[in-house]
């Protein structure tokens, strides 16, 4: 969805062309120097050069990189950045942190320069291009070569080894595209190149040519198979971190657990009226949302209850699950934030009340972090990135309505948090000379002066300040030690440039995040166990503290000058362009089929896009002759062109059908037709959820039926609106939760014969109710109707809709169809294993289900039904297999099929 | 001795090689025959590196500017070994697996016979038998008659992705598995077999040898530079180079120069294996050093061409290039020629390093050139081989 309008530019630099908006031109020129500096290091690293310009789309921040449309779909919080095949495309967003800018700016060079070398190796030797390394590999390596083994590295590898879920390179595929598999993969090729050295790295690549299997190109490389090599590695990491369990626990082991369903982040501790509670952010239910937790509740079972979900309303769009801390006033307002259209917002939530409050928006702030209350709870302080990347903190005083920017710089200023004295906001950033490493430092923001102090200085991250309720400590997480885990500090009175201590609080063998204060001096927290973020609790704090033996100091006056960004600007080569769309090929394909009953009919397709994706053009020639004087009457040819660059959407196109045509919705079987026309289409997105989609057509039809004398001439004039919304939550197999509906109303009219006239009302209603996690109800409503002089028929019967029924075989202008299903989850995982190897499939899902409904032309005929039970089985994310098993209820409800149908398909659930 | 010892292994190969080779192209199918008689000269380039020292210095001088005489396709990629000239007929291996040759002077391709899996380094000539080294099937070694159009014998024993070398009748080539093998020339049975010790890290032998006198040269993955009797296969000494040895080895002035993929350029007493120097090239080196006098040249992939006195690894010029160097360099009188991943092949003054000559090319340059009978031939990596003579564009 394009919410904003870019005006976008090119900057040329000796390598790239990277594509920016103005506002974010700083940005750009440091990112430019960031792709030029891994050029030098990849160019080294491959022995590979790149023969082409390599297009790099910057966006300043997540929410206007999901705008972009170089590739279809919506793309999750999660994804980083991306390298595009096609045109060789490399998509990056900014999330406020520089080093995190540079690190994806290297990841996605590395693919570029992976596909490059692969693709040239195999060129070289003249094998096809259908070979290249699997996934656990180039994630692996665009890791390893592009970051250091760092703390989150370090908690992923720690879990997965000391729960027994690290696999190995022969069982990727058990973690398949998932973050564990990317450290996987960095983790076994740092342990390769520590072990064979790195060049082996590079044998792998160059020798992919030799084998069609990986594992046998690592056994011709490094002389082991996957298996013989998991033996060693596996081993290597037990030895590691085994004896990591004499110093250091699980944090299930240590801390009472609050919540381990589904993700559960950024804890907040609200007292009144005798309750003690706990806010926190999680997606238990699918949607993210705010829950809700008592903090004294001995209920194991006790999740928390849902107090705002996002994903259904336009207001609350998606909460940030990593990114932003949620807080609540003194008088029990919870500030929070959430994508909301265009940009972030900032909500208030009066939890006494249960109602949510105002919400804020800026145009100079695109997204937004954490926010922190002052303690007389009139003014909020927050980070937020603005159109030119900069993360920075900002205060909003609620009751004079003024937005105040604290600092204005390209450090990634976050996590800000009022002191209960409402003299300091204690804050992380980047700022210091560590920073350029992607490491944070706590400061303390004055808000008299607006002076800024160091709290920490080091080469570990110390992140998510933390003030106890009475100000006198600051609990924070560090990653000393290799992971992060929290830390206190107390915070007396300290003379600029003193040695500031700290003792750890947590000793866990993963980590810890977000640590917040109780009044009654307890910390809650987010913890990482078994690859999911569990909601914990820590009691007696100050106790820990007073008998922690691991402390640091902070030696202040060590201090040196924060970082300096580089950038391109000034050098001699580069160029500023304004951006002109220049199109290039996506998809040329052609197509020759043979039919018994159509002959033969062959064509082309051909699609062309601009660099930025935001202009199409369709092209689409084939011929359906049967013999060769109709060849030259029986070309089929289509233009289209698609703009996808500003929220409303258009489309238009011109095209010349002709040909015989078997409609099986209609009561003409067999025809020949022969149209021509245009047409213009619109798509407007009202929010994320609902849309509007309207279309206009003229065409000229000629017809030719064979039961009939003479040609049904008509020039056809067609107009259609719709609505359609959609908040549905998807399971493997289908919408577990969530509305989608869809009102359409056409109309079609032969304005020159007045041999066709009809119109066409679509209603198709879907509600899915959750019953549990996994579990939902499906309802699905259907009332289709065409009425006129040659109305098109409707088709139902099989397994997407009237289940037991062959497919499409009940017809009529008008239709209704009911369809219940009770969706379960059946089966999680079905193994086997031969002596050749293992077999596996993941995720059946079960179905109970009713049908009812008919379709008829002018007369209603018979209510039809069915009903029974089925499997569902998703096979890599994008097929479902459906098998059905039933009975039919017929002849009005009023016979049961006395034997079973089994239906067996394709598709996904409604 | 010093550097004119360069010229023993000529001489062994004049002795043995009077042999006539005639080529032609087969009509029909692709293939190579006899068809007329291609005598060998000593202005030829008879195998990688020119000689086995492999100093890759050309007889007479080529003096730029250069112009392109013809090019032509040759369907597939080049390894790392330069092609050959011998007479009036270019030979080389491509990544197909084909030994292709093309005429000298008119460029013309007179055929190619597919042999292996593909063909990773120069072949070298002997008499009318050319040896090819093989890689990706196990396959090592292939000699082609090329009077008779026919394979003479083949041996597996491992993977070889470097140019093998001949000397007194025998070949000696390394394998990726860790192997160095003597093998006859004639029969292709074995003569010695040197295996890598514990090889627990599967190190292999990619860089090309070279020899001086009774002594072969070869370096491995792991950074070992090993010195064996030619004739025995006894292991006379081993040093460690500091890292993976990737680049060919040469040998110039009584001193073995290999590069390591860590940078280091190294000089080691040919007899006795002890370091007398190392260079710090400041990037991977994989493009084999060349010489001519006292004078050894290294391209690095960092675009810098190090010119540096063998006999104590003193530097005496460097000149950085636009682009990554991974083909060795070419001497030439008083020209070094070098090829970069940028696409350029650029022609310097040997003796201060200045630039005197650029041209494009239409592919990146992985492969050492060969000149001879004032022809420079370089081979990129769009599948073309180009032919440069004396004079402007």
């Amino acid at each position: 969805m394009q919410y904003t309008d870019f005006e976008w530019h090119v900057l040329k630099t000796d390598h790239f062309d990277i594509y920016y908006y103005p506002e974010m031109k700083d940005l750009a020129e440091r990112g430019a120097s960031f792709a030029e500096e891994s050029y030098s290091v990849l160019e080294a690293k491959f022995n590979h050069t790149l023969n082409t310009r390599v297009p790099l789309i910057f966006y300043s921040s997540h929410l206007h990189f999901e705008q972009t449309n170089t590739t279809g779909g919506f793309i999750p919080e999660g994804i980083g950045g991306f390298f595009e095949f096609l045109k060789g495309r490399v998509v990056i967003p900014s999330d406020g942190s520089t080093a995190q800018f540079r690190h994806v700016i290297r990841h996605e060079l590395v693919h570029v320069f992976m596909t490059s070398k692969v693709n040239r190796m195999l060129s070289d030797h003249r094998k096809t291009s259908d070979r290249e390394p699997p996934l656990w590999f180039t994630e692996g390596l665009a890791e390893y070569w592009s970051t250091a083994w760092d703390a989150q590295a370090e908690m992923v590898m720690r879990d997965a080894v000391l729960n027994g879920t690290a696999v190995g390179l022969d069982d990727m595929d058990r973690i398949y595209g998932s973050f564990q598999m990317y450290k996987e993969g960095q983790n076994a090729l740092q342990f390769l190149s520590s072990k064979y050295g790195e060049q082996k790295i590079l044998l792998l690549m160059e020798n992919l040519w030799k084998e069609t299997s990986f594992s046998d190109i690592f056994k011709l490389t490094i002389g082991k198979n996957y298996r013989e090599f998991d033996e060693e590695w596996l081993y290597a990491l037990k030895k590691r971190y085994y004896p990591l369990m004499a110093s250091t626990d699980a944090p299930s082991r240590a801390a009472r657990t609050l919540a381990r369903e589904g993700f559960n982040s950024k804890p907040v501790a609200f007292e009144h009226d005798s309750l003690r509670e706990v806010y926190f952010i999680g997606n238990r239910t699918g949607y993210s949302g705010i829950y809700r937790r008592s903090l004294d509740s001995e209920n194991k079972e006790d999740q928390g209850r849902v107090v705002l979900e996002g994903e259904r309303t336009d207001e609350l769009e998606a909460f940030h699950l990593m990114r932003g801390r949620i807080d609540v006033s003194r008088d029990g307002i919870l500030a929070f934030v959430t994508k909301s259209g265009e940009n972030d917002a900032l909500h208030l939530y009066d939890t006494r009340q249960e109602e949510l409050g105002q919400s804020f928006q800026w145009p100079s702030i695109v997204s937004m972090g954490s926010v922190s209350w002052s303690p007389d709870g009139k003014r909020i302080a927050f980070s937020a990135i603005d159109k030119g990347g900069n993360s920075d903190l900002y205060m909003y005083d609620t009751d004079r309505g003024d937005l105040t920017r604290l600092t204005d710089d390209y450090y990634d200023d976050r996590d800000p948090a009022w002191s209960p004295d409402g003299r300091v906001i204690a804050f992380s950033s980047d700022r210091t000379p560590f920073g350029s490493k992607g490491v944070y430092n706590l400061f303390l923001y004055t808000v008299a002066t607006g002076g800024i102090d160091y709290l920490t200085y080091g080469p570990e991250s110390t992140e998510s300040p933390a003030w106890s309720k009475d100000g006198s400590s600051l609990a924070f997480t560090s990653e000393a030690g290799g992971v992060q885990n929290i830390w206190m500090m107390p915070m007396g009175p300290a003379a600029p440039g003193t040695l500031r201590t700290a003792r750890q609080i947590t000793r866990f063998t993963t980590s810890a995040f977000d640590p917040a204060w109780t009044s009654a001096g307890e910390l809650v927290f987010s913890a990482f166990e078994k690859f999911s973020f569990q909601l914990r609790m820590i009691r007696n704090v100050r106790a820990v503290y007073d008998t922690s033996s691991i402390g640091r100091g902070f030696d202040l006056a060590m201090k040196e000058k924060p970082w300096e960004a580089k950038t391109v600007a000034g050098r001699a080569s580069l160029q500023r362009l304004r951006y002109r769309g220049e199109y290039s090929l996506d998809i040329a394909e052609s197509a020759i089929s043979t039919d018994p009953v159509f002959g033969t009919a062959g064509g082309a397709f051909v699609s062309l896009s601009d660099l930025l994706g935001n202009e199409q053009y369709y092209f689409l020639l084939y011929n359906t002759a049967e013999s060769q004087s109709e060849f030259l009457s029986s070309f089929n040819i289509a233009i289209s062109r698609i703009s996808l660059g500003q929220r409303t959407n258009y489309a238009y196109g011109i095209y010349r059908f002709a040909g015989r045509r078997y409609d099986l919705t209609d009561r003409d079987e067999f025809f020949y037709e022969r149209v021509f026309g245009g047409y213009l289409a619109l798509s407007y997105p009202i929010t994320m959820f609902e849309r509007i989609e309207t279309s206009v057509s003229l065409s000229n039809s000629t017809k030719e039926v064979d039961t009939q004398i003479e040609d049904r001439k008509a020039l056809l004039l067609s107009n259609s609106i719709s609505f359609v919304h959609d908040n549905s939550l998807w399971g493997p197999s289908g919408p577990l939760d969530g509305t989608r509906f869809n009102l359409t109303l056409a109309f079609t009219s032969d304005i020159q014969y007045s041999n066709v006239n009809y119109f066409s009302v679509i209603a198709d209603y879907r509600h899915y109710l959750r019953l549990a996690r996994r579990s939902a109800l499906a309802t699905r409503l259907w009332l289709f109707y065409n009425n006129g002089k040659e109305s098109r028929r409707f088709v139902m019967g099989g397994s997407w809709d009237l289940r037991g029924y062959p497919r499409w075989s009940i017809r009529g202008e008008k239709l209704w169809l009911v369809s219940n299903e009770l969706r379960f989850p059946f089966l999680d995982q079905l193994s086997f294993q031969f002596p050749f190897g293992g077999l596996g499939f993941w995720g059946f899902r079960g179905a109970l289900f009713f049908d009812a409904g008919s379709a008829w032309d002018d007369r209603y005929t018979v209510t039809l039904g069915s009903m029974g039970g089925g499997l569902r089985l998703n096979l890599g994310g994008f097929l479902v297999l459906r098998y059905d098993v039933g009975k039919r209820i017929e002849n009005n409800f009023t016979q049961i099929q006395p034997d079973w149908f089994q239906q067996f398909f394709f598709g996904w659930d409604f | 001795m010093g550097f004119l010892n360069a010229g023993h292994p000529m001489r062994s190969f004049f002795c043995h090689g009077a042999a006539m080779l005639l080529v032609s192209l087969a009509a029909g199918c692709s293939g190579l025959r006899m068809d007329r008689p291609v005598i060998p000269q000593r202005d030829d380039w008879p195998t990688a590196g020119r000689t086995n020292s492999r100093l890759a210095s050309t007889a007479g001088t080529l003096k730029p500017p250069l112009r392109q005489a013809w090019e032509v396709d040759l369907a597939a990629g080049f390894g790392s070994g330069s092609p050959l000239v011998i007479d009036t007929l270019v030979l080389t291996g491509n990544l197909r697996g084909e030994l292709c040759a093309v005429n000298l002077r008119t460029g013309k391709k007179i055929g190619s016979i597919h042999l292996g899996d593909a063909v990773p380094g120069s072949p070298v000539v002997e008499g009318s038998i050319a040896y090819l080294p093989l890689t990706g099937s196990g396959e090592s070694l292939v000699a082609f008659n090329l009077n008779e159009g026919k394979t003479a014998w083949r041996e597996s024993h491992g993977d070889v992705e470097m140019s093998p070398l001949l000397k007194d009748r025998k070949l000696y080539f390394g394998t990726t598995g860790g192997e160095v093998y003597c093998l006859d020339c004639v029969t292709g049975a074995m003569v010695w077999k040197y295996e890598i010790p514990e090889n627990t890290m599967f190190l292999g032998f990619r860089a090309t040898p070279a020899a001086l006198d009774s002594l072969v040269f070869f370096g491995d993955d792991g950074g070992i530079l090993y010195a064996f009797s030619a004739a025995t296969g006894s292991l006379r000494w081993r040093t460690p180079a500091g890292g993976g040895v990737a680049a060919g080895i040469a040998v110039a002035e009584g001193v073995v120069v290999a590069g390591t993929i860590g940078g280091t350029l190294l000089g080691c007493d040919a007899s006795s294996g002890r370091v007398r120097w190392r260079y710090d090239a400041g990037a991977p080196l994989y493009a084999a050093p060349v010489g001519s006098g006292d004078t050894v040249y290294a391209g690095s992939l960092s675009g810098v061409v190090h010119a540096v006195r063998c006999t104590d690894g003193r530097g005496i010029w460097k000149t950085a290039l636009e682009g990554p160097i991974n083909a060795a360099a070419l001497v030439s009188g008083d020209y070094l020629y070098v090829g970069t991943l940028k696409k350029h092949i650029v022609g310097l003054l040997r003796w201060d390093g200045s630039q005197v000559w650029s041209q494009d090319v239409d592919g990146r340059i992985k492969t050492a050139p060969a000149a001879a009978y004032g022809r420079l031939l370089v081979a990129t990596d769009e599948h073309t081989m180009v032919c440069y003579v004396e004079g402007s564009q």
